[in-house]
């Protein structure tokens, strides 16, 4: 595992080693998720164009669908309201992103009450006729 | 009818943002595409889309080269209330088919 103390300097801008930046196979430009923990660590792991059909891709979209159905989103009035969004995304360093809890990673064990509750709660949408969020 | 657009910040707005970045050179044929998906969907035209996930009932349609927006529509409400709602949940990279 790389480890390494970078500063953190002015504007809260940190440099990632060059062996990291390699590593990890990104340029500048692209985007880096950072989550931060409980337990004040905090994990960068770069967030590039999921390949559809894919875990991966399935479990993003699960979280989108856990963003719809807690109001974790963004809605635009009108066409020049998104097309400000579009400019803003395109050119900003930071996206906010909402706290949510994954799905589980693929063969990843979850527990009875998990899935039990993930089992009513895709009842419960498809009494209410919505579309499910309950992930394969 | 209320017509709502929304964007998920990490599907959607992420990669989006990360594909305008990275097509800087295209970037106003991205958006213009953007647009005419938004319209579309804002109408109701299903058109070019298919079916995404068939146990989620996300679609998608075309963006831009193998690149696919991931959307889910709910429409609630009646009469004057009624409101077509778009999510843009996802911008993905489509397998190649060959």
């Amino acid at each position: 595992m790389n480890r390494a103390l970078v500063r953190l300097r002015d504007r809260n801008q940190i440099t990632l080693p060059a062996d990291v930046v390699s590593d990890l196979g990104i340029k500048a430009g692209e985007w880096l998720e950072l989550t931060v923990s409980n337990s004040n660590c905090v994990q960068l792991r770069p967030a590039q164009i999921l390949t559809a059909d894919t875990p991966e891709a399935r479990q993003l979209e699960h979280a989108a669908a856990e963003n719809i159905r807690r109001k974790n989103y963004s809605t635009f009035g009108s066409s020049e309201e998104f097309d400000r969004h579009l400019d803003k995304i395109a050119n900003a360093d930071v996206i906010g992103l909402p706290t949510v809890s994954r799905a589980p990673e693929p063969g990843k064990m979850i527990s009875g009450e998990e899935l039990k509750q993930r089992v009513m709660s895709a009842v419960e949408a498809a009494l209410r006729d919505e579309p499910a969020t309950f992930s394969k | 009818m209320k017509r709502l657009l929304s964007s998920d910040p990490e599907g959607f707005d992420g990669p989006c943002g990360e594909l305008l970045h990275r097509l800087h050179s295209r970037r106003q044929e991205i958006k213009a595409r953007l647009h005419q998906i938004e319209g579309n969907l804002l109408d109701g035209n299903l058109e070019d889309t298919r079916e995404h996930n068939r146990w989620t009932g996300n679609r998608c349609v075309p963006l831009i080269d193998d690149y696919v927006v991931v959307f889910t529509v709910e429409e609630y409400g009646e009469g004057d209330e009624l409101t077509r709602h778009v999510y843009l949940l996802a911008v993905e990279l489509e397998k190649q088919k060959h």
